[in-house]
């Protein structure tokens, strides 16, 4: 164990260093690339997923540079209405809600549960004929 | 770990016997023997300074 | 029309299935529909990983003369589930102002056991006193003899101190909340997201699983579609005891939330930095 680096060290910003920075493509136009440190697959593929859904967004990819480095890399590229860092603060705003709102839906559905006791719930998303007698 | 085997001519050990499990002083360069039963194998004391482990 | 909440909103929802409360197991069941994949794992990593919780960190030891070496107890003692329904009222020790540790970033715990009697003594959780009034060894009521630490011949004792400190597994496994959580899409495979190891056919070798009620069937003449994505998600998160599994969800789904807000943040200053950089001066004409 004299090798390990400190544990800590998954979650910390070293003094000096910025979590997020990001640096503009110079070969590619309205690209960029995020570095985000101290994060791992939870944040990157969430992003990424996101980010897909954009309509303006081109490319955009993660990926974990080193398994011993606990950071990863983002890359967006998009069309030239928009830029990069536009497209990635409208997605995690997106993503918030989102969250949020699981979040709330979570929280309301054990209330009701408590008023209701005993109550299996019927699956709603499928057609009246698919559900079965609960 | 210390750095200081000057002390060491001066201070009594307490070694447990192997056999009987009386405790012996023993001074250095003394035979090992135990004053009982005569058995010549000691086991040393556990230290007195308190040892902190991380629970890992 | 029903009176749930479920039933017609966009976006998000979550389906309740089950609660088990009962002292064997803590474990509550839902289904997460109308999200991506990407963030239903993402909670369930969170879940795991960054949901944080008190655990034994440092192990004093005064006197030991059982037959387990110091380190193997101190390992034990490290996995012991602690009740951390108050662990936000701790801080953690790296962000603490004393120095070592205190009272507000630390729980101390201790464990003095000496066996008089000829019959093996069993050292267990039960054993350990703490100086907090709720962290403290889980126990599932009071028939429970606790967790087994270690056992004790006539002579032998076991003296020493603990320390637990708040954390995440991300640091080490003993402070994850979750002894399992169960993660499933696509029953019926439709999305063709796995492949099947068959000898002679898939539907006598592979039984369906328990979520395979909540999705139709696939028809044989069915085609692929090749559009549709994983959509409704199967969870379900056992507790080990420390945290309750509604409260695991729930304080996960806040973490999710700040993690993203605080690279909403970070964002922003950026955004501004460049801003300063890029944009011409105000005044004047160019």
């Amino acid at each position: 164990m004299a090798n390990a680096p400190p544990t800590w060290e998954l979650l910390l910003v070293p003094e000096g260093m910025k979590k997020i920075t990001m640096e503009m493509d110079t070969k590619i136009p309205n690209a960029a690339t995020f570095t985000v440190l101290k994060e791992d697959h939870t944040l990157g593929n969430l992003l990424r997923m996101q980010l897909l859904k954009n309509p303006k967004v081109i490319f955009a990819g993660y990926k974990m540079p080193h398994p011993l480095e606990h950071q990863f890399v983002l890359k967006i590229q998009t069309t030239p209405d928009t830029s990069p860092l536009d497209v990635l603060q409208h997605e995690i705003a997106n993503l918030i809600q989102e969250v949020g709102t699981i979040k709330l839906k979570f929280e309301n559905a054990l209330t009701s549960r408590t008023l209701n006791p005993g109550e299996a719930p019927i699956p709603m998303h499928l057609p009246m004929r698919e559900r079965r007698d609960f | 770990m210390d750095g200081a085997p000057a002390r060491q001519q001066r201070i009594d050990v307490t070694y447990t016997c192997g056999e009987c499990g009386a405790d012996n002083q023993i001074k250095p360069r003394e035979p090992i023997r135990c004053k009982d039963c005569g058995y010549r194998i000691m086991y040393k004391k556990r230290t007195k300074r308190m040892v902190q482990f991380e629970a890992r | 029309m029903d009176a749930t909440a479920f039933a017609q909103e966009t976006g998000p929802t979550i389906t309740l299935l089950e609660v088990k409360d009962s002292p064997e197991t803590r474990s509550v069941s839902f289904i997460l529909s109308k999200t991506d994949l990407a963030t239903a794992n993402a909670l369930r990593r969170v879940m795991i990983a960054e949901v944080p919780t008190m655990a034994i960190d440092l192990v004093e030891f005064e006197s030991n003369t059982s037959v387990l070496t110091d380190e193997f107890l101190a390992h034990r003692l490290g996995l012991i589930p602690l009740n951390s329904e108050q662990v936000g009222t701790i801080t953690y020790t790296r962000e603490c102002s004393c120095q070592q540790y205190c009272p507000q970033c630390s729980v101390e715990l201790h464990l003095n056991v000496r066996c008089t009697e000829d019959h093996t003594r069993e050292v267990t959780t039960r054993d350990l006193v703490s100086s907090h009034t709720s962290i403290a060894p889980v126990l599932n009521g009071p028939n429970d003899r606790g967790i087994l630490i270690a056992k004790l011949r006539k002579g032998q004792e076991i003296n020493l101190r603990c320390i637990a400190k708040k954390g995440t597994a991300k640091e080490h496994a003993k402070w994850s909340p979750c002894a399992g959580v169960a993660f499933e899409y696509d029953p019926h495979n439709r999305l063709r997201h796995t492949t099947y190891w068959i000898e002679d056919d898939v539907k006598s070798e592979w039984p369906v699983s328990a979520n395979g009620r909540f999705e139709p069937e696939v028809a044989e003449d069915e085609p692929f579609d090749y559009n549709a994505k994983p959509e409704a998600f199967y969870m379900t998160v056992e507790g080990t005891g420390a945290l309750d599994p509604k409260e695991i969800v729930t304080t996960g789904l806040r973490i999710l939330q700040a993690k993203l807000s605080l690279v909403q943040l970070l964002l922003k200053e950026i955004a501004e930095e460049r801003g300063a950089v890029a944009r011409p001066p105000m005044n004047g004409f160019h």
